[in-house]
């Protein structure tokens, strides 16, 4: 089985609260449901803001960005927002290459992610 | 000489394993860090494919890889269940290269990077047998040129770029339009892809990059003389509906 960690921890800076969600190792559809039993509920989540820390996120696939794109689908709809921060070389190319971060944001640090959302940048 | 030869049950608990087997051959092949966790990505979709759609429990998926020609030979073969022809899988390919829907990454995904990251690929199918290869070069070093504004127009400044753009070859041609960026009155700028046969998605990438600056001062970037390869890129991860792109005029 592939390995996965998530955690989640509400937090609350500069300015800005949000729920900060880490994710570690590797996704694809063996284990994809572990993802969708922490992502599911973020569409009643108190936060409005959703970050994914990526930073140790190792894989995904075509699969799993399907996913996301549709997460990020039902996070608008419920009048919430999601971006990723800090993703490695790999997960950048192939979230670029199929056109993700042009609908959810990608930034380098979750420094830049709070200044994109005190920026409206969202 | 590398080489692979893996059979491995057809369970997608398998995946990391076939990951972790496929990164250390295509590194070992000579492929630098990045070029291999791409192709490990195309290994791990076709190895998802065999596993979903031509397996049954019980089965296996063969994988091999092996050095030829100066690249590297690749290929994943599943017991074809759905007893396709080689034409009804060209179909299936097509049907999904042809889906421009982002939220179904999956259909259209695998169409979309052996295009954009294997220099060729092929499949055959027979009965009992659905084989899917590709074939990766181990050197595609390209040589560019620098990007020269052919004229200025109400539509702002026009750089022409030349050769197939990738993150190198892109940033050796931006300097001038990355000058133009500078200037905050600059708000318009119009690239030409005439001499473009091919882009990647890290140039992609720069070029969305240098279109969202755009925007910001109520302007945006233009593409005119898109070759049709590089227009099919680039609608299918959906610049088209981002910014004003004009195929090349037959």
């Amino acid at each position: 089985m592939t390995q996965l960690e998530i955690s989640q921890n509400p937090k609350s800076q500069s300015g800005v609260d949000y729920l900060l969600i880490a994710i570690a190792g590797q996704i694809d559809e063996s284990n994809l449901a572990e993802l969708a039993a922490v992502a599911d509920q973020l569409p009643e989540s108190a936060q409005q803001f959703i970050l994914f820390d990526i930073a140790r996120l190792e894989f995904i696939n075509s699969k799993v960005i399907g996913y996301l794109a549709g997460l990020h689908s039902q996070l608008d709809a419920a009048g919430k927002s999601m971006l990723f921060f800090a993703p490695n070389e790999q997960i950048r190319d192939i979230l670029e290459l199929v056109g993700m971060d042009t609908i959810i944001p990608l930034k380098n640090t979750e420094t830049e992610a709070l200044q994109a959302i005190r920026d409206g940048d969202l | 000489m590398p080489e692979l030869q893996l059979t491995v049950p057809a369970d997608l608990a398998e995946s990391q394993a076939v990951r972790s087997a496929t990164r250390e051959f295509f590194l070992a092949a000579g492929f630098d860090p990045k070029t291999a966790g791409r192709l490990v990505l195309v290994a791990d979709e076709l190895f998802m494919n065999a596993v979903k759609y031509g397996s049954q429990p019980g089965d296996s998926v063969a994988i091999a890889g092996w050095i030829q020609d100066g690249g590297v030979q690749f290929s994943v073969a599943d017991f074809n269940r759905r007893n396709l022809t080689t034409d009804d899988f060209a179909a299936i390919i097509e049907h999904r290269k042809n889906n421009l829907n982002l939220h179904a990454t999956s259909g259209r995904g695998i169409a979309l990077i052996l295009r954009e990251w294997t220099d060729s690929h092929e499949f055959h199918a027979e009965p009992g047998k659905l084989s899917f290869s590709f074939f990766k070069k181990l050197d595609s070093a390209m040589q560019p040129a620098t990007a020269m504004p052919k004229s200025d127009s109400a539509a702002g400044p026009v750089f022409a770029l030349t050769g197939e753009l990738d993150e190198l070859s892109l940033a050796a041609q931006s300097g001038p339009i990355e000058s133009a960026l500078e200037t905050s009155s600059t708000s318009s700028i119009m690239l030409d892809l005439t001499a473009v046969p091919f882009l990647n998605s890290s140039a992609i990438g720069r070029i969305v990059g240098w279109h969202v600056q755009l925007e910001s001062r109520g302007g945006g970037l233009a593409i005119r003389g898109a070759q049709p390869e590089v227009y099919d890129i680039l609608d299918l991860v959906g610049a088209t509906s981002l910014m004003s792109i004009s195929p090349l005029s037959s």
